[in-house]
């Protein structure tokens, strides 16, 4: 196509002509008509378009079967598709669903924030045991520890029973001062 | 969108339809929508296998495009906007089948996928159905440097034969959008020298 254009020639006039001719003014028009460049240009752009046309037509096939309309109060055709349809909505739905539990619960175990957490309830469980532990071995608060069987293992019984005297070694003491 | 200010017996373009028909056919005349579908068959048909490449699918989708027209044709409120909506109609159901179609690759990703396109016309001979495949091959070579909208106002407007406020009814949208999106694939089809040149060939 020639690009050899006159100072009042557009290809985009062109272009719009062969669009919508109504597009352009009677001036323009006029310019188109007139002009051996501009007309050029418009026969070989619309040429080619018709062209195209007849030749999509020319390489389109016959139908070989009429079109067949469905009988008045028959099921129609389209409705087991529409079913078809439902079926295989509702399906892709739940597999989607299904599809992102186990995503997330994939996600969740893989993820380095559950070791974290996993490392704290172990160290919480170990303390958890130590004090049970320790308990075991003696129960008793810190208070009375140093008055346990076990904390005084070793000192003389005598030692006790003077300091905290047994009630019947007082009666004893009672009754033979009365027999005196 | 719009009403249509209109003739009688005329559609958005000025040209003479089958008003009447769709008139009769709106009120439950089946005898008037098999007129229609007379009148309509071949260019629904053609412009079905002009996005397919298909026949044995196209057949299949202009029977679905019919059953679905004459289902809807009561409820269609202006008579005369019903080359549009016909269109609009076939125009969605040839998506549909094209989604299907995708869905369907997806599961035969390792399997061959069959070409069942067309088989040669005995008739007509073997060439004839590889110079139509050829045609249709670097035809939608262009159109896929075009973007959705443009190739199909293209389709609409040059291969389909319908006009600017055709167009705008069958993809609804403003008659300035359609004229733009035309433009662009105008341009683009005027620098594909490939195209071009195809076409004078074909002519010679």
């Amino acid at each position: 196509m020639s690009e050899d254009r006159k100072p009042g020639c557009s290809i985009a006039r062109v272009i719009r002509y062969v669009v919508d001719e109504n597009d352009l003014d009677p001036e323009q028009r006029r310019h188109l008509r007139e002009c051996p460049v501009c007309r050029e240009e418009l026969k070989q752009l619309d040429g080619g378009l018709r062209r195209l046309g007849h030749m999509a037509a020319e390489h389109t096939p016959e139908p070989v079967r009429r079109p067949v309309l469905p009988v008045e109060g028959r099921e129609l055709p389209h409705r087991p598709v529409l079913l078809w349809r439902l079926a295989w909505g509702t399906g892709l739905g739940f597999a989607l669903v299904m599809l992102i539990a186990v995503w997330t619960v994939f996600q969740s175990s893989i993820s380095p924030v559950s070791y974290q957490d996993i490392a704290q309830e172990m160290a919480e469980d170990e303390m958890l045991l130590a004090e049970v532990l320790a308990l075991e071995e003696n129960p008793l608060p810190d208070a009375y520890r140093e008055i346990s069987p076990e904390e005084t293992a070793g000192i003389d019984e005598e030692i006790f029973d003077f300091i905290v005297p047994v009630e019947g070694w007082n009666m004893d003491q009672e009754s033979r001062t009365k027999e005196a | 969108m719009r009403m249509a200010v209109m003739q009688e017996g005329t559609d958005l373009c000025g040209r003479v339809d089958k008003a009447a028909a769709v008139r009769r056919a709106a009120a439950g005349d089946r005898e008037a929508f098999e007129e229609l579908m007379d009148a309509y068959h071949r260019r629904i048909f053609a412009m079905v296998y002009s996005r397919i490449t298909s026949r044995m699918d196209a057949e299949d989708i202009t029977q679905e495009i019919f059953v679905r027209a004459f289902q809807g044709v009561r409820s269609l409120r202006d008579p005369e906007l019903f080359k549009p909506w016909l269109y609009r109609i076939a125009l969605n159901a040839i998506n549909d089948f094209l989604r299907k179609k995708r869905l369907r690759s997806i599961f035969t990703l390792f399997t061959r996928e069959r070409d069942d396109s067309e088989v040669p016309d005995p008739i007509r001979g073997g060439s004839d159905y590889l110079e139509r495949k050829e045609f249709w091959t670097r035809l939608n070579e262009f159109f896929s440097r075009l973007s959705p909208s443009e190739r199909e106002v293209f389709r609409l407007k040059f291969l389909d034969g319908l006009c600017i406020r055709e167009i705008a009814e069958v993809m609804e949208k403003n008659e300035s959008t359609i004229k733009t999106h035309l433009y662009r694939a105008v341009e683009k089809f005027r620098r594909e020298s490939d195209l071009s040149g195809f076409l004078k060939e074909e002519k010679a």
